[in-house]
């Protein structure tokens, strides 16, 4: 029985960057394809347990979720970041930045909404789906919605309410992956109490 | 006099203090608040206004919020630290809504990098990555409290 609390993996950076762009904090490694396996069995446990692709893929959003607003405490005090001025800022730090701590990915962001509230996170490697083959009997399947999940939680620790969805996804004949992020609402900080207490 | 490290709060997004743990604190605290929970609700609401009027009174922002006036956090300039005759309060607010509030003696410095560090190497290491601590809810891990104990001695904070 899959128990609701998330695999933590973790994935080593030790790519040297370019000169002018931000350090990428360096994290313990550990070998990408156990990675890969390992998450390649936790969907085929996933599978069998609720046999319902909607409910695997809703399933898959939990967890993520639940690794993000966890996550994203360790990405801020790795990366030492302040607050990101703007979502569009937040958006290359997720792209540039954080993929790149975590997953050894690169992911750009691009297309832009025209009101700057919805983004491409459009990447080509991917370490989750590294050997997968996708049957047809499976077309319904968002092989890597934990990803979707976990930019949702770690955003809403920041207060920024998101939806992030797959757009293209490689395992379905796609030429890359995209994920579309869409901002919702930018939360202020209210003051807890009321007045009676 | 060498530094001391007199007490520490740590606090969610909610104003919850989800951690508190005290060195020397010689004046109880019902001589002062009451209560140990009304003293962290009014420790929460210094910070918090603290904050709003630093924001407000901040002498380089051409667009300064009106006080009272919700913000996002981090929005605006922050407080570091206040001292007073008797003792020092640091503060450090994590852009996602954790805060850390320290008490020392007075002759310590900037110790913006320390709270920093604190929460980089024994926050996250002790608490986020607890599988039992429930992100935002009070918690009582005694190797995060053996944690900060070792952290501010190796940094001579604590008189043993």
């Amino acid at each position: 029985m899959i128990s609701n609390e998330p695999p933590r993996q973790r994935l080593i950076i030790n790519m040297p960057t370019a000169p002018g762009k931000a350090p990428v904090p360096v994290l313990e490694q550990m070998n990408s394809e156990i990675f890969t396996l390992t998450y390649g069995s936790l969907i085929r446990q996933l599978i069998t347990d609720f046999e319902d692709l909607d409910e695997v893929n809703k399933q898959l959003d939990t967890m993520g979720y639940n690794i993000g607003i966890r996550l994203v405490d360790e990405f801020l005090a790795k990366a030492r970041m302040g607050k990101c001025s703007s979502f569009r800022e937040t958006a290359e730090v997720i792209g540039k930045q954080a993929f790149q701590m975590f997953i050894n990915v690169q992911a750009s962001v691009t297309n832009w909404s025209s009101d700057g509230q919805e983004c491409s996170l459009v990447f080509t490697d991917n370490p989750l789906t590294e050997f997968v083959e996708l049957p047809e009997e499976y077309r319904d399947l968002k092989y890597c919605n934990i990803l979707c999940g976990v930019i949702r939680g770690a955003l809403e620790m920041v207060s920024m309410d998101v939806e992030c969805r797959i757009i293209q996804d490689m395992l379905k004949g796609d030429d890359c992956y995209e994920l579309r992020i869409k901002l919702k609402e930018h939360k202020d900080e209210k003051f807890p109490y009321t007045e009676d207490d | 006099m060498s530094p001391q490290c007199f007490n520490f709060y740590v606090y969610n997004r909610q104003g919850v203090c989800i951690h508190y743990q005290e060195w020397y604190r010689p004046k109880s605290v019902t001589q002062g608040t009451g209560s140990q929970a009304d003293d962290q609700k009014q420790m929460f609401g210094l910070f918090w206004t603290l904050n709003n009027f630093c924001a407000t009174m901040n002498p380089k922002d051409a667009s300064k919020p009106a006080l009272g006036q919700p913000r996002k956090i981090g929005e605006g300039c922050r407080f570091n630290s206040f001292t007073t005759n008797c003792y020092k309060l640091h503060f450090y607010e994590t852009p996602s809504g954790i805060k850390f509030i320290l008490n020392t003696s007075r002759d310590v410095g900037d110790l913006r990098d320390l709270l920093i560090a604190l929460y980089d190497d024994v926050f996250v290491d002790k608490v986020i990555k607890n599988p039992l601590y429930i992100p935002g809810q009070a918690f009582k891990i005694p190797q995060f409290n053996s944690g900060v104990d070792r952290f501010l001695s190796l940094r001579g904070m604590l008189q043993q």
